[in-house]
């Protein structure tokens, strides 16, 4: 009798606690009472290019900046009665990035984005009351794809995909449910943040924590034990061992399938390359090629040659100076404050960036200087041509 | 494979084992040779940065090739004292580790094998296959390896204005040129091995720091009294920290390898304080010394070990009042308008009221910042850590009596008080702040004294007998240094 009660408390709470934290609203049905069901077929390719194929879209292609984009319009679809998404594609490629983009009849200007993780091969879901811009009256819903941001070569992430199609439901307790286990076992790419905090690699609203509700659910086995088994002393202990060890095991599965999930987009992109191939296969391949272009114009200047990059932001012009090294690099934004006291003929690098023509200080301190181009063209593709643009400094005379 | 890469893995060992071994030779409890060729591992790749910090400046290529063999004969050496000396000092029987009981636990044992093996081999496969891609990683702790070794040889790195100043020298210089050196060395050392910069198989040295740790933790868990199925849960528990993992996976930044000095530091400190084998107590200073070598914050590893250390060799009733001594000058010192503080790696620390001035970093302000909603979530909600810090303090409620009674648990407790301390000070008083409320240097920085949590733990988790058996011979304890203990 001790154990069936403790049984029936323990999967109550269990279930309560499971409900909260997917923010079920506990006066809502089991299933959606509406839903709106949107074919693949329905979305037409804003960005690439695709076709129909048994009621799927297949996406074939990208547009020229590697990036596609697949949209329907919804016709006075309002926000607070379809919260949750699910969504389906088959044949969706690791290295792609998938985004939700929607438009309100509020602010049809205002395109809003939200991350989603890996869909994988089944159905996923999103809850996307926890989405602040989601209010109001939805016009239009799409699915937008770019190469894994900082991990993937832009020009490497595509490969064709079929667009299943989506779903919009009503609030329900299946609909909550599925939308955290998604949130929970989701496939997330690696990013810069993966090494200072996880679960905050993007902007996307998580759901509840899975470490607090594991904690939470081992905390309610044992109260329950402690108070309906009569479990102490030692007993209790075993059984407090017990349910932390299966609570971190849980989360170390989940954690692991990630960890083989990032393990796997990562063998996509790089297994069976030697080294010299694989040091080509970065996510920031537009500025490894600019670093070629910058040792091209460069090849004929003396080894020790002082050399300044700067770029548009801080990421690029340190990823330029790790990409050139072994010259003889520093980031200009450093010497900055050193203004005209840069040694005679050191070279100034810019990339991505237009300072050296609409700063005032830049283009007092390039006054003498003179611009150099690579040895093999005979013109640079115009003044102000060129993603590349390199000044060899000299001083007012 | 390369036969020098496999030199590169398999020297370290050799040289740092012997020393370990020697250390340990007094007194063998079992772990012995786990905890000898994981920590040798480790400090034979320190030892072998540092030579090649002081001997390979001119050829970063042929680092490894040219300094192999010295460092191999420097490793017999350790080994064969480390043989002769157990040889003199052997008594069978002395003290054996706690076996193993029953059908289950063995069962157990080999279940948690598997599942570190399969750990550590996914991480491996990752950290071998991918260029590097962390931030800090590329911006500041490859950039000078990368360099030496697609030069040849190694230039040194200035500050910006002295680069600038001088345009023929032959100097480098980046944002972060004040950085240790002891990691871009060790990287030379690997890319040394494998002919040249190859991002993947120098990254793979972080799978060994953390394989390494977890083999070195074992071995001194086993010492320490712990069954093997409790050791190797442990281990289990550490190595599948997804903060850790992401670590090695991602290879690159310093704290790992700040946490796995500082965390072998703790375990011989530990094994000293236990055993009172001279040999632990130095290898336990040399690894401390390593921290400011690694990272700057390893100074203040490095500050708050040597006082836990010096603490623990007073005898006990001068402890409190030493300690109590410590504080009141801290107090006068901060009254009469500041005091500095002598900081091996960061110089001479100027510490006020409302400021702190570092002269390798900076100053830094101090002023009450709310950053605990940022930490708590960090801590307890966002899958970094798993469920530690919900069992850490469940353990020591539960373990209070051993805490409150057995010295070398009160001693460790300290040495986490003092660097939580440290923690609060740095992400509640200073504009670190920052790092905890947008979620990027507080995690790493809490990795860092994880191991020590681990050892903490593991003192806490030892057999009563154990902990009796220590406690009866815990008194007067700065007599050990001098007068080793022998068991039994």
């Amino acid at each position: 009798m001790k154990r069936a009660l403790f049984a029936l408390a323990l999967a109550a709470s269990w279930l309560l606690l499971l409900a909260w934290a997917a923010g079920v609203d506990w006066h809502s049905p089991l299933t959606p009472a509406t839903q709106r069901m949107l074919a693949g077929s329905q979305f037409t390719s804003v960005f690439g290019q695709g076709s129909m194929r048994d009621g799927r879209l297949h996406v074939e292609s990208t547009a020229e900046d590697f990036s596609s984009l697949q949209s329907v319009g919804l016709p006075n679809l309002d926000a607070r009665e379809f919260a949750i998404l699910r969504y389906r594609f088959a044949d969706f490629p690791r290295t792609l990035e998938l985004s939700l983009v929607f438009r309100t009849a509020e602010a049809p200007e205002d395109v809003q984005t939200i991350s989603l993780p890996w869909p994988g091969t089944g159905e996923s879901s999103f809850d996307l009351s926890r989405v602040d811009k989601w209010r109001g009256t939805i016009v239009e819903i799409g699915f937008a794809q770019f190469a894994t941001g900082q991990v993937v070569p832009p020009e490497l992430g595509f490969r064709p995909f079929d667009l299943v199609g989506a779903q919009l439901w009503s609030p329900s307790w299946r609909g909550d449910i599925g939308a955290l286990m998604t949130d929970w076992l989701g496939a997330w790419p690696w990013s810069q943040r993966s090494v200072h905090a996880l679960g905050r690699e993007g902007d996307t609203p998580r759901a509840q924590s899975a470490v607090l509700v594991a904690a939470l659910a081992a905390g309610l086995a044992i109260a329950w034990a402690a108070l309906l088994l009569g479990l102490r002393g030692q007993r209790l202990l075993a059984a407090t061992v017990v349910c932390v060890a299966l609570a971190w095991v849980a989360l170390d599965v989940r954690w692991q399938a990630g960890l083989v999930q990032r393990l796997l987009a990562t063998r996509t992109l790089y297994a069976g390359l030697d080294w010299p191939q694989r040091s080509r296969i970065v996510g920031d391949s537009d500025i490894l090629q600019a670093a070629d272009e910058v040792r091209q114009i460069l090849q004929d200047e003396p080894a020790n040659s002082r050399i300044l990059v700067d770029a548009g932001s801080g990421y690029e012009w340190l990823r330029l100076a790790w990409h050139l090294l072994p010259l003889n690099v520093a980031g200009y934004p450093l010497a900055r404050v050193f203004g005209a006291s840069l040694p005679e003929n050191c070279l100034l690098v810019f990339y991505d960036n237009d300072t050296w023509r609409t700063d005032p200080d830049i283009r007092k301190l390039l006054a003498n200087s003179q611009r150099v181009t690579s040895a093999a063209s005979i013109h640079t593709s115009g003044f102000e041509g060129g993603r590349v643009v390199v000044f060899r400094f000299h001083h007012a005379h | 494979m390369r036969t020098e890469y496999l030199l590169a893995w398999l020297v370290p060992i050799v040289v740092g084992g012997g020393f370990c071994w020697l250390a340990g030779a007094r007194q063998r409890r079992g772990g012995e040779v786990a905890s000898a060729i994981g920590m040798g591992w480790i400090g034979g790749v320190f030892i072998a940065a540092f030579a090649l910090h002081r001997f390979a400046r001119a050829d970063t290529v042929h680092a490894l090739a040219n300094a192999w063999p010295w460092l191999a004969a420097l490793g017999a050496l350790g080994w064969g004292a480390g043989i002769a000396s157990g040889l003199r000092a052997r008594s069978p029987g002395a003290d054996r580790a706690m076996p193993e009981r029953g059908a289950w636990a063995r069962l157990l044992w080999w279940v948690l094998l598997a599942l570190i093996l399969t750990r550590l081999l996914l991480l491996a496969d990752e950290a071998s296959l991918r260029p590097l891609f962390p931030w800090d990683a590329w911006s500041a702790w490859a950039v000078k390896s990368k360099t030496w070794m697609l030069l040849g040889h190694a230039e040194p790195y200035v500050s910006i204005s002295r680069w600038l100043a001088n345009p023929v020298a032959p100097t480098r210089s980046m944002a972060t040129w004040n950085y240790p050196e002891l990691l871009p060395w060790l990287q030379v050392w690997f890319a040394s091995g494998a002919g040249g910069w190859n991002e993947p198989l120098v990254n793979l040295a972080w799978c060994g720091a953390l394989a390494a740790f977890a083999l070195a933790a074992y071995g001194y868990w086993r010492n320490f009294g712990l069954r093997p199925s409790l050791a190797i849960a442990l281990v289990y528990l550490l190595v599948s920290l997804p903060l850790i993992d992401a670590h090695v996976a991602l290879a690159g930044y310093a704290d790992l390898w700040v946490a796995v000095a500082l965390g072998l530091a703790t375990l011989a400190w530990t094994r000293w304080m236990l055993h009172r084998e001279r040999g632990q107590w130095l290898l336990a200073v040399a690894f401390a010394l390593c921290l400011p070598a690694i990272k700057h914050e390893g100074a203040i590893w490095l500050l708050a070990f040597s006082v836990v250390v010096a603490l623990d060799l007073l005898p006990s009733h001068w402890r409190r009042i030493v300690a109590a001594a410590i504080v009141l000058l801290i107090i006068v010192g901060l009254l009469l308008g500041g005091f500095v503080l002598p900081m091996l790696g960061l110089g001479w620390v100027h510490v006020a009221w409302g400021s702190v001035s570092i002269p390798t970093i900076g100053r830094f302000d101090l002023a009450w910042h709310p950053v605990g909603g940022a930490m708590l979530a960090s801590l307890f909600t966002l899958p970094n850590w798993h469920l530690l810090w919900y069992l850490l303090p469940l353990l020591v409620a539960l373990r209070w009596r051993a805490l409150v009674r057995d010295h070398v648990a009160r001693m460790l407790c300290l040495f986490l008080l003092l660097q939580l301390a440290f923690l609060f000070v740095l992400f509640f008083f200073t504009d670190a702040a920052a790092w905890a409320n947008d979620f990027t240097s507080a995690n790493r920085l809490i990795l860092q004294i994880v191991p020590c949590v681990f050892v903490f733990a593991a003192v806490l988790l030892r057999e009563g007998g154990a902990a009796r058996a220590f406690r009866s011979r815990a008194s007067g304890i700065s007599r050990g240094l001098l007068r080793p203990i022998s068991p039994a």
